[in-house]
């Protein structure tokens, strides 16, 4: 007879084993405080910046820093700081739009041609050469040359491309979960294709994504911010990053915070969600292999 | 044991092309094929266990993977309760999927790394509606004392579980669908020495209790030998010989059964044996040689043996496939002097 | 060819491990993988260290030629012709690896350098080991990869590793130890990822080298079938320390740590087809998780309460038998069920 193997002891519950791990991580902490405390400056702006950043004060042009207005005052005698903190809103919505429909369509697509491969994967895989042939950033500014400038052309046009990014890290992680046993013996339980690939293939799949989703998101702020500078994207006078870079990018000579101040606020935000992309890919590794 | 067969194949055969790059196939080279099986005829009755026994390579994790359904067959067919797998479709098919189970050799893999193993059970227990509601969790107690784990196993992961451990959760989500076959593709050979007594221990009584049919593939002969009722000896994709498990390992009757038992490591000190059972190695399956596919290696074959394909025929209590089985049994088979091997 | 058949009981040990541990991790809360080993080689002898995953082997292989530095730690004397390895500098040990002691692995493709021809690398380590000019080292090396039982062996000098089945790149591996000529060879798990006729093959062909060339190999391995079929003293190790050790077949038909025994009984031998195997209970510790006393006492039949705090100290008996065991199994007279 087989004998009862002796009891491992019980492990603290899960969700509280992630959340002890991800504490002891500086990077995490670092990565989390910064996109908390950028997400809150995107939603208050209005409670935070001291001062309305559309508001003109021709008694204070082209400030240097100073306690009145820390990150100085542009040509119109508007509050940098101000302007930046409201860009938090405008950038971070494009850091989640431009990329949030892109990682969902290429989840999908990249998980359904992964499983299934055949015809449906040879198209894909030419599309896939098609759009990585061109330069990312010149691909865009093609679409949104036909769509025209403005922020939701913007989104439709990453998104557009960038999907394609997803799409091919999917299929890759999926296929390779799918020569597992354990996706050969959801088959062998006669499980449906949708319950192997939505409930077995993906929750294995998906953590590279969300990692390289962080990271993108940086991305989509430095390209959003790039097509901002060059007329493409937000409108002034709208508050964004690109577009405050673009306006002191005449007097970078004399007043140089009005370039450098939402330089480094594109510079933190893209850090914070860099450092916290790092830190999940090594939280979200299944242990045990 | 009913002599009415419960899983039958016959004629099995299965080919795996490889890829060829697109100028050989615009140049028109022919598509080269593994041929992993090559007309495997087998029955096995209800209750009974048929152990399968091969080196690697010879297509018996083909034919595990082929009877659970995850392969399909190039030619042949696979009949269970008489019915064609071929013609199951929808329900029937999940339902022969139910009923005929696959248990993996590597319990590391096999297990979904994110599911606790209580999701995976209600999972297979709700997918096929064995139970609903409170029944549910009652079945899986069950289950727990079934393959003897402890009941805390509901909320953890794999990882948290020993190889011998992780097993048991494979055995039991297998038989949370209630099969009536279960197919066990090396059970123990990735588990320690002292923790394979347990896992087939658990295997045998399980079997016993719930009246299951068992394909036991594994190439540790000891193992096959205590479990089995029958034995199949396969070599190339074929069957070489079948028979009762006792009559195949004392007194095999095709040279390779022969050769395989020889080789086999047991526990009997043997002085003095400075040449090895068998010479050469295994053709490679993609050049599967004509007549018998264990001439090459074999140290009776004649002329015969490398133009015609034995048949499976009768020899002392089983079936065995070469011209020679009665002269080899009778020692009047002459032995080939030893020659250089084929590079 | 060398020809040294000599009485094995009158040939003085060549190696001579006294006391081995190996740890790692941090000195003052260290993971012992390797616990108070000893064990000794004579010439010509082949030497069977069996375990399961985890008690420490393979870690006693690899301390022999210094492997594990600088991570794990080595202790105690490991005394190769009245020199200690384990005192030695990298340096030193250099000249002795791959030189007087070789090693070859359980998977060939990794200890292989995929982007070489086999011929090459045989010659290279002709080249480093031995004085011979480059028209002797290709005689040579086809000499040897005849040897190790390689068909056609001089049209396949200039074959790369991955044109070999995997029982052909073992033999590779050992005509590459082979070379330098060694007195000792370490066979970690060789045979382990080949099949059993395959396995056969290379066990005869260490067995045939051995005798041959007087060298001594230690064979790492889970099999106590391997043991038997070619090994002429065994040690069991369980939790990184000593069972039991003696003559292979003494061990076998009187095994005297329950381990050993239970080890050997759950091998189907004898008894009737179907029935229940004779099981040991629970699992292996780990690295971490080993306990005070006996490290087999939470899992033995025979555990007295002494086994649980006290670890047993080895002993050497009557017939070159070692034993660490607080309450062993009857002497090899009496039926052991």
């Amino acid at each position: 007879m087989t004998t009862l193997d002796r009891i491992a002891p019980a492990r603290p519950n899960r969700l509280s084993g992630f959340a002890a791990r991800a504490l002891k991580r500086p990077a995490f902490l670092a990565g989390f405080a910064i996109l908390g405390a950028s997400l809150l400056l995107a939603l208050f702006p209005a409670a935070i910046a001291p001062y309305d950043p559309l508001a003109f004060d021709m008694t204070a042009i082209q400030q240097g820093p100073s306690l009145a207005h820390p990150f100085g005052t542009d040509g119109f005698g508007r509050d940098v700081l101000s302007r930046v903190i409201w860009a938090y809103r405008v950038d971070m919505q494009m850091a989640f739009f431009a990329t949030v429909f892109a990682m969902l369509i290429g989840l999908t697509t990249g998980a359904l041609v992964g499983f299934y491969g055949g015809i449906a994967d040879a198209i894909f895989g030419r599309v896939v050469d098609a759009v990585i042939t061109f330069p990312f950033l010149v691909l865009v500014i093609a679409i949104v040359a036909v769509l025209g400038p403005g922020l939701v052309n913007m989104y439709v046009a990453i998104t557009a491309v960038n999907w394609v990014y997803y799409a091919r890290l999917t299929r890759a992680e999926i296929m390779a979960q799918k020569a597992q046993d354990y996706a050969a013996a959801a088959r062998v339980l006669g499980y449906s294709d949708a319950r192997i690939i939505f409930r077995h293939l993906l929750p294995n799949a998906i953590s590279p994504v969300i990692v390289y989703w962080m990271t993108d998101m940086a991305l989509a702020i430095l390209l959003g911010s790039s097509l901002g500078y060059l007329g493409l994207g937000a409108q002034p006078p709208a508050a964004e990053w690109g577009v405050l870079i673009a306006e002191g990018r005449n007097f970078i000579m004399t007043a140089w915070w009005i370039s450098l101040m939402p330089g480094i606020a594109i510079v933190v935000t893209g850090l914070g969600f860099s450092l916290l992309g790092d830190s999940l890919a090594d939280l979200l590794r299944p242990k045990g292999r | 044991m009913s002599a009415e067969p419960i899983l039958s194949v016959s004629g099995l055969s299965v080919r795996f092309s490889k890829p060829r790059p697109l100028a050989h196939q615009l140049l028109g080279h022919p598509r080269q094929e593994v041929r992993a099986l090559n007309g495997i005829d087998l029955a096995v009755a209800r209750g009974e266990t048929l152990g399968i026994v091969g080196e690697s390579g010879c297509g018996k994790s083909t034919l595990a993977r082929c009877l659970a359904g995850l392969v399909t067959p190039t030619e042949g067919e696979i009949r269970f309760r008489g019915e064609r797998l071929a013609d199951l479709r929808g329900k029937d098919r999940r339902a022969y999927n139910r009923r005929v189970q696959l248990i993996f050799q590597d319990p590391y893999s096999s297990l979904n790394p994110r599911m606790t193993v209580g999701d995976m059970l209600s999972e297979a227990l709700t997918v096929h509606r064995m139970r609903s509601g409170s029944g549910v969790d009652e079945r899986i107690g069950e289950l727990f004392e079934l393959v003897r784990l402890p009941q805390d196993a509901r909320d953890k992961y794999p990882h948290e579980f020993s190889g011998g451990q992780r097993q048991r959760i494979a055995i039991a989500r297998a038989l949370a669908v209630e099969p009536e076959c279960l197919i066990a593709d090396e059970l123990v050979s990735a588990l320690d020495v002292s923790v394979q007594a347990q896992v087939v221990n658990l295997m045998l009584d399980l079997q016993d209790r719930l009246g299951l049919t068992v394909l036991f593939v594994a190439h540790d002969l000891r193992l096959v030998r205590h479990v089995s009722h029958r034995v199949a000896v396969i070599y190339l994709g074929s069957v070489v010989e079948i028979g009762p498990s006792e009559t195949v390992f004392s007194a095999p009757r095709h040279p390779y059964s022969q050769a395989l038992l020889a080789a086999a490591p047991t526990l009997e000190v043997k002085e003095g044996r400075k040449t090895p059972a068998l010479s050469g190695e295994l053709p490679s399956p993609l050049a599967i040689p004509p007549g018998c596919p264990f001439h090459i290696r074999c140290p009776y074959a004649a002329e015969r043996c490398r133009r015609e394909k034995p048949a499976l025929l009768p020899h002392g209590g089983g079936l065995a496939a070469c011209h020679f089985a009665e002269e080899i049994a009778a020692g009047t088979q002459p032995v080939r002097k030893a020659e250089p091997q084929p590079a | 060819m060398l020809d040294r058949h000599i009485d094995a009981a009158a040939r003085p040990a060549v190696l001579e491990i006294r006391n081995l541990t190996t740890s790692f991790g941090p000195q003052e809360r260290p993971l012992v993988a390797v616990d108070g080993l000893s064990l000794s080689l004579k010439a010509g002898e082949i030497h069977g260290l069996v375990g399961e995953s985890g008690s420490g082997k393979s870690i006693t292989l690899r301390s022999i030629l210094g492997l594990i530095q600088p991570r794990g730690r080595v202790g105690g004397e490991i005394l190769w012709k009245g020199r200690n390895l384990a005192a030695l500098s990298e340096r030193e040990l250099g000249a002795i690896r791959g030189k007087e002691i070789a090693m070859i692995f359980q998977e060939p493709m990794t200890s292989l350098n995929p982007l070489l021809p086999v011929g090459l690398q045989i010659t290279e380590n002709l080249a480093a080991h031995t004085g011979l000019a480059r028209a002797e080292r290709e005689r040579e090396a086809v000499a040897l990869l005849d040897r190790v039982g390689i068909p056609g062996a001089r049209a396949r000098l200039a074959d790369f590793p991955h044109e070999f089945s995997g029982g052909m790149r073992q033999r590779v591996m050992i005509a590459i130890a082979l070379a330098s000529r060694p007195q000792l060879l370490l066979a970690d798990e060789p045979t382990t990822a080949l099949d059993v006729t395959i396995q056969d093959q290379i066990l005869r062909l260490l067995q045939s080298l051995a005798a041959e060339f007087g060298m001594s190999v230690i064979l790492v391995t889970h099999d106590m079938g391997v043991v038997a079929a070619c090994c002429d003293r065994v040690s069991v190790m369980y939790g990184g320390r000593l069972c039991e050790s003696g003559p292979t077949a003494d061990v076998i038909a009187a095994p005297r740590h329950p381990y050993t025994r239970g080890l050997l009984h759950s091998i189907p031998r004898g008894v009737a087809p179907r029935t229940p195997l004779y099981s040991i209970p629970g699992v292996p510790p780990g690295l971490g998780e080993r306990p005070p006393g006996c490290a087999f006492a939470p899992r033995c039949p025979n555990a007295l309460d002494v086994c649980r705090d006290e670890k047993p100290v080895p002993s050497v008996s009557a017939g070159g038998r070692g034993l660490a065991c607080h309450n062993p199994e009857p002497g090899p007279t009496e039926e052991t069920r």
